[in-house]
Formats: structure tokens, sequence, C-alpha cells
């Protein structure tokens, strides 16, 4: 676990380090707490893992999937996120769906991406429309969910903000004070947050240096998320995929918009609105008129859209 | 011989109330319309006015979207906005961001690792 200063904000102090297949960093406001809450996050990141992977042989995911087609009791994180899926899906009218879980990997994303980007590329495999959300049953008295024979989940973009979340708020109750968690650039916050709020830049790649950030803003609740297409791709056959798929095509949604990003109540809510209007491409200024997320757009040509009050960049 | 309808007859009745619908469908579809036409004119003609800030940069716009009515943005290429009820700023959007001047903490975009 190493550790980093985050500067500019007064004392804040970061603690960054690898996890579920990303940058995990917790920053705080008093030093002496740093290593605790560091502590706190990779324990939350080690049971999200454990319950929602789907590269995991022994993830409780994976039982889900051997007893398809029958009921199975699922422990309070899995049941968790798999409600969150659900009603991310539903909110956003399918776009955001946890049954492409064969359809990722028919595109070649069936392991860590440092693997699939290593190996040579193949052409994918038959790609077509999902199975639907619809089609996964929750029974929140007994805690099970049943899945369709053949169905494979995969709650990658819905699960890393609900760590997110949970995280920030266990390390805020636990050390009294506000703290802010980011997976990979997927951000929540919780508790007081330090004066100004917390300041977060925007750039196409969350590993961006501070001075290289398109733009700078301050969140003092909930959680801010991005979605991009311009990176986490790798080659399936002849062409660049990229991790963000159009459940109705299980292909990667054509790249309309380059990088999304959100504000919302919390990071659940802002993730599930970058990942839906990266998959409803040129329609997303459109559809977003029913979401009160306030959202950036950055169009493959450069161009800018604010929506829902996100504030506009400064002139050059 | 074929009679005229009946003034109150269900015949009657149905008639005028197809009709009543055609032209009801109708205002809304102009009233819509006007609504989107007028976002686009103040969209273009006041690109600030809609969004958080008032120095919107080269090749920024500002869309603000709203349910109020059912009627959306435009989002064809180029036009901008949509609702020319709200003036901007973050009012009504509650989780909205504030610009920062402070070096960020984190940076939020896409994760190649």
């Amino acid at each position: 676990m190493n550790g980093a200063a985050a500067s500019g904000q007064g004392s804040l102090t970061a603690r960054s380090f690898r996890a579920i297949g990303t940058t995990a960093t917790v920053v705080v406001q008093d030093e002496g707490t740093a290593d605790t809450a560091a502590r706190i996050l990779a324990n939350e990141l080690e049971e999200l893992d454990r319950a929602c992977s789907r590269f995991r042989e022994d993830s409780e995911l994976q039982v889900v999937h051997a007893h398809a087609g029958i009921p199975v009791e699922v422990g309070e994180l899995l049941f968790e996120a798999l409600r969150v899926a659900v009603d991310a899906a539903e909110r956003t009218g399918g776009a955001v769906d946890p049954t492409i879980g064969n359809a990722i990997s028919a595109l070649g994303y069936d392991a860590d991406l440092d693997e699939v980007q290593a190996r040579p590329p193949a052409p994918p495999a038959a790609l077509g429309r999902v199975a639907g959300y619809a089609h996964v049953q929750l029974n929140p008295a007994e805690r099970t969910v049943r899945i369709p024979r053949g169905v494979r989940l995969d709650l990658g973009s819905t699960a890393k903000a609900l760590a997110a979340d949970r995280a920030a708020a266990t390390i805020a109750q636990t050390l009294g004070a506000g703290v802010l968690v980011s997976l990979g650039g997927d951000v929540a916050v919780s508790g007081s947050p330090p004066p100004g709020g917390w300041s977060i830049g925007i750039a196409l790649e969350s590993a961006a240096p501070a001075d290289e950030v398109e733009q700078v803003v301050a969140i003092t609740r909930g959680g801010l998320a991005s979605s991009a297409t311009s990176v986490r791709t790798w080659k399936a056959g002849d062409r660049d995929v990229h991790h963000i798929l159009d459940p109705r095509t299980g292909d990667a949604a054509a790249p309309y918009w380059v990088l999304v990003s959100a504000t919302g109540a919390s990071c659940v809510d802002a993730n599930l609105v970058t990942t839906a209007a990266i998959v409803w491409g040129r329609e997303a200024l459109t559809r977003l008129a029913g979401f009160e997320q306030s959202v950036r757009l950055l169009r493959a040509d450069g161009e800018v859209f604010s929506v829902n009050g996100w504030p506009a960049e400064r002139a050059a | 011989m074929s009679l005229p309808d009946q003034p109150n007859s269900p015949a009657t009745r149905e008639k005028v109330q197809g009709r009543l619908r055609h032209v009801t469908r109708a205002a809304v579809l102009a009233a819509a319309g006007a609504t989107v036409g007028i976002g686009i004119v103040v969209a273009h003609d006041h690109p600030g006015a809609s969004g958080a800030g008032t120095s919107a940069s080269n090749g920024s716009h500002s869309a603000t979207t709203n349910t109020g009515d059912g009627s959306t943005s435009n989002t064809g290429e180029g036009s901008t906005s949509a609702n020319t009820g709200s003036t901007g700023n973050t009012g009504g959007f509650s989780t909205a961001p504030s610009s920062s001047s402070s070096t960020p903490a984190v940076t939020s975009g896409g994760t190649s690792r």
C-alpha cells in the first residue's frame, strides 16, 4: 500500500493502492487517520470482490451462475449489489443492464484487463441482444436471486460505485470525519467536507496528473463518476473495443461521447447516468431530461455539453 | 335514405370526441415545437443563459433539461438547449458541483488500469 499526499486543499492526506482491477484512493483531512481509512477501504473492497466478481472462481456470484434457473440464497452484500444493479437498469430503461456477462465475455473481456490486453486479439464470438434485467428475479423476503439458465451477470458498472458509497459511509462513521473515496475515478464523499468542498479534476484518464485535467469541480456530498470510451479498451479481432456495452446489440456502444461525468446523490446515482449516456449516444441529451443529475459530456469531436447545472468551463 | 346524425347520439359524440382529440394533439405538438424552437433560439443567441456560468468557453454548450411538460431538448447536431423556463445556475439540481480553483484531491475520468 503506497501513500501520497493530496495537495491544494489544506492538509488533505491520500492513500492509494491497487484493488478490484483499478486504483483505490482514500483522502482524509487528518493524516493520523489515513492508514485506518485505507484499511477499512481495503476490507470493503475485498468483501465486494468475494461477493460480486465475475472473474474469481470462488465468488458468491459464481454460485448464482452455477445454479441458474433456481432461486439461490445470497449474502447481504451481493443481494444489495443485485438490487442496485436492477434498480439502475430500471431507471435507465435497460441502458445499464447486469445481464451483459456473456456478451462482454464474448467480446473478449473475460479476465482482468491486464490479461485481456496482453494476449493476442481474437475475433469476438457471436454478439446479440442480452437477456435483459427483467429476467433477474430478486426476492427480498428470502434474500434469493434467480437468473435464467445460460445467463451470466456483470455487476461491474454499479458494484464499483456501490463499493465507493459503502466505504465512504463506513469510514466517515468510524472516524467521525469527512472522507473521499475514489475507485478508478468513481468518487463518493461522506461526512464534513473540507472548506470549499472536495475538489475533483475531470480528465480523459483518472491517472492524469492534477495539472493536466480539463476542469476542476467541487462537491460537498454524494458522488461523482465518469465513464469513457477511449480507455479500458482492447482488441477484438481487428478493431478496438471498450468496456461499456449496448445491451441491445451486445457490442461496445458507439463512441459518440468519449467522456461523460456526472454528480449525484451517491456515486451509484452518478454512475448510472454516465454509463447510460455512453449507451444512449446522440440521444443522451434528450434522455437526461428525465434525470436530475448534473452531467458533463465530451463529444468525440471535442465539443463539451453541460446538463442540469454542471458548471460551464472557464475560458482558456 | 340515410338519416342525419342525432346531436346526442353515440355516433355523433364519437365523431366530436375524435375531432377534439385531433385538435388537442395538434395544439400540443405545436406548443411543444414552439417551446423547443424558442429554446434553441435562446441558446443560440444567449449561449451563457442556460448554464451555471456566464463565460462558456468556445466549443462548450449548456443544456438545461427539464421534464416539466414533457418537451425536451432537440439534440440535433449543434443545438444545445431545450427549455425556456430555467435560467441557469445550479438551483434545482441539489447535487450540482461548483467550479473550483483548488488543486484536485483526485481525478475522475476513464480508467485504463
